[in-house]
């Protein structure tokens, strides 16, 4: 992709003629996407056992689509629960958290960005940003309840016979409400057994779990205060039942930018890689 | 954006030496630290010298002129925590979702009942669950004493009655642990001494304010135990606060520009890496809310001055729960550090499940979200595993932000 199409002219006039990759290994999926020769590359795989080696992969495969080599590389910025682990003795590296990462990856993706919802798989969390620099201003985070998050969803799904892309899809199709009494993890699960056993069907089950998990998050963003524009990232922001229930109880529409905001951790890392290269800190 | 580059250029100019390795004080503090160590106090127990469990907070002036040394309550979840919180949980039925202090010290006091530390003295206008706790002590042989409870919020509120009460009850003590009456001038003389470790460690904290990182927040956090109970060694604490403050004031000499972001830390911070976290992320604990440097009246009889501190401390929000010190009272001092040192934000730390902290929190962050400072309040407990990533995920975050 372009990256005048992806970041918009604005940006890119600021950023070095530099090759640089961000790199977001989360603890279900890794990310990466990289920012040179005018154009943005993103790749996707399975958070492996070895962060490093995951982030290796991802690396190479950005390399050879973007037909540039590892001496071409100006900075790597890792994030992400994986970051610990990663570091490269032939490339400048440095390690950003991903609050920032997705920060900035969120304003470089949709300047106006006020507000992030990110919901990864094990948490998550709210951001504010500073539209005019992507900087966060507040941040909150939902680290001890599963309720929402992509593992909980994953097991659901698992339940109700879905794959994870299907459980949102299809969560689309219901046409009777149902309450989900419990906001905890343990006791959703056997609510879900249990109303299957009734004979509910799994769209309407599926719809329901969405909007338990989406009110869990909502009381979370409204400790923080809710800017419009929002928009919603982290590896469950694919998921349409989630986006529709969270939209619906927070009562503004979502902005979706360019790029699939799966991105958005790896992209704002690749960012701040050229900001750091930028700075002379190669 | 300006977090990581700031971060990185720190990383170059961080020369000076910033542990125990490379300053003669902080590896005397280490070995002092390590010197005051249940096994070693036990061993002293064991020889003959009179110990107690507790007493090494305001009134550690009357215990040490007893012949007798204060062993803090945190030794108990010193080692060994996650056993003494099953026992706890299994034998005591006390709730999992309890503060881990708790339980890490009855499990602990449950299963060392057969030791030869017995004595236990605690202070009734504290944490309210200790007093619970210190009940189920009673029943595997320990001998309690509680100093009985008195209060003041506020300065105004401090009776000559309470303060008769409460001497009369230090007095009480004095007999509990010596068998005849206390001898009041070697509680003045006690007194004289902590005074002037207490006037040594005032000193230190302010010229740490400007090196925040040469004393890093773990040896901090023992400074201020040591105010407390001065390691059971008062001497040599004294020579390991000389030794710093040289230290701290020959970096003053040749000042450097600062490199770090000032913060304030309000509490103690359970878990050792986290200080860590805000360390390495670039952040420096300029000012810290936890015990005070207040000093106590020379001028009054001993045992009255005493109970003064502790009034006075409770009136001003200094020891806290330990003190019982109202809620409202600790986002005071904090705001004053935070005015003092020029922090940028606030790092507000409490122990999961416990009552009186978690209200404090609420309390400080409506404060300082009203004031626009940024507060990140942190929950941690008292064992010594890492914490989790997402807590220093939190802490770094924090950091960067402010960056
Ligand atoms: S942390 Fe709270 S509940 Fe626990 S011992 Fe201290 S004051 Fe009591």
């Amino acid at each position: 992709m372009k990256a005048n199409d992806v970041f918009g002219d604005d940006l890119v006039a600021t950023l070095p003629q530099i090759t640089t990759i961000g790199v977001d290994i989360g603890s279900r999926q890794a990310k990466a996407a990289l920012i040179g020769g005018g154009s943005v590359h993103t790749a996707i795989t399975a958070s492996g056992v070895d962060s490093q080696e995951t982030a290796d992969r991802l690396v190479n495969r950005l390399l050879r689509q973007a037909g540039v080599t590892r001496d071409d590389l100006g900075f790597v910025v890792g994030t992400g629960y994986g970051r610990i682990a990663l570091s490269y003795e032939d490339v400048p590296t440095t390690i950003v958290t991903e609050i920032s990462c997705h920060a900035m990856g969120a304003h470089a993706l949709n300047r106006g960005t006020r507000t992030i919802i990110d919901i990864g798989g094990q948490d998550a969390k709210a951001i504010r940003v500073d539209p005019e620099n992507g900087r966060v201003i507040e941040f909150i985070m939902n680290d001890k309840c599963a309720a929402g998050t992509g593992r909980f969803l994953e097991r659901i799904a698992e339940l109700l016979g879905y794959t994870l892309e299907e459980l949102g899809e299809r969560s689309l199709e219901s046409d009777k409400k149902i309450d989900i009494s419990s906001q905890c993890v343990v006791f959703a699960e056997s609510e879900v057994i249990s109303l299957k056993a009734k004979g509910e069907r799994p769209q309407d089950i599926a719809a329901a779990i969405h909007l338990a998990s989406a009110r869990r998050v909502r009381n979370l963003v409204n400790r923080l205060g809710l800017d419009p524009e929002i928009v919603f990232c982290g590896g469950v922001s694919n998921n349409l039942g989630m986006k529709q229930a969270l939209e619906s109880l927070v009562g503004h529409p979502f902005t979706t930018p360019k790029l699939d905001m799966v991105y958005a951790g790896a992209v704002g890392a690749a960012v701040l890689a050229q900001r750091h290269y930028q700075a002379g800190h190669a | 954006m300006g977090e990581v580059l700031e971060r990185s250029r720190r990383k170059t100019s961080r020369r000076r030496p910033r542990t125990a390795a490379d300053s003669a004080g902080l590896a005397a503090l280490q070995t002092l630290a390590e010197s005051y160590s249940y096994a070693n106090i036990q061993r002293e127990a064991a020889a003959g010298q009179s110990v107690l469990w507790g007493g090494w907070s305001w009134d550690s002036p009357l215990i040490y002129a007893c012949d007798t040394i204060p062993l803090g309550y945190d030794q108990l979840w010193y080692d060994d925590s996650r056993k003494s919180e099953a026992i706890a949980e299994d034998h005591f039925q006390v709730p999992g979702e309890f503060c881990s202090m708790i339980k890490a010290m009855i499990g602990r006091l449950h299963s060392d009942r057969d030791n030869n530390i017995k004595r236990i003295l605690h202070f009734g206008s504290g944490c309210e669950p200790i007093s619970s706790v210190l009940e189920l002590a009673k029943r595997d042989g320990y001998d309690v004493e509680t100093l009985d409870t008195v209060t003041a919020f506020r300065t105004a509120e401090k009776r000559a009655s309470g303060i008769a009460f409460l001497v009369s009850e230090l007095r009480r003590i004095g007999f509990w642990l010596t068998g005849h009456p206390v001898d009041e001038e070697r509680v003045a003389d006690e007194i004289r001494r902590k005074n002037l470790l207490l006037t040594k460690v005032e000193t230190l904290l302010d010229l740490r304010a400007r090196h925040p990182l040469y004393i890093p927040g773990i040896q901090t956090k023992q400074i201020f135990m040591g105010a407390m109970h001065m390691f059971g060694n008062p001497e040599q604490f004294g020579i390991v606060l000389d030794t710093l403050i040289a230290e701290l004031r020959a970096l003053d000499r040749h000042p450097e520009p600062a490199n770090y972001i000032p913060l304030v830390l309000a509490g103690s911070v359970g878990n050792q890496r986290l200080f860590q976290a805000i360390e390495e992320s670039g952040g420096g604990i300029a000012g810290w809310v936890y015990h005070g440097t207040q000093k106590y009246d020379e001028t009054l009889p001993p045992l009255e001055s005493l109970a003064h501190f502790v009034l006075d401390a409770q009136a001003r929000g200094d020891l806290g729960e330990a003190v019982g010190a109202s809620v409202a009272y600790r986002r005071i001092l904090v705001e004053e550090e935070v005015r003092k040192t020029g922090a940028r934000g606030i790092i507000s730390s409490s122990i999961i499940g416990c009552p009186y902290a978690s209200l404090m929190q609420q309390l400080e962050r409506d404060h300082f979200s009203k004031l626009g400072i940024p507060l990140i309040a942190l929950e941690t407990d008292v064992h010594r595993e890492p914490p989790t990533e997402e807590q220093i995920m939190r802490v770094k975050a924090f950091v960067e932000m402010l960056s």
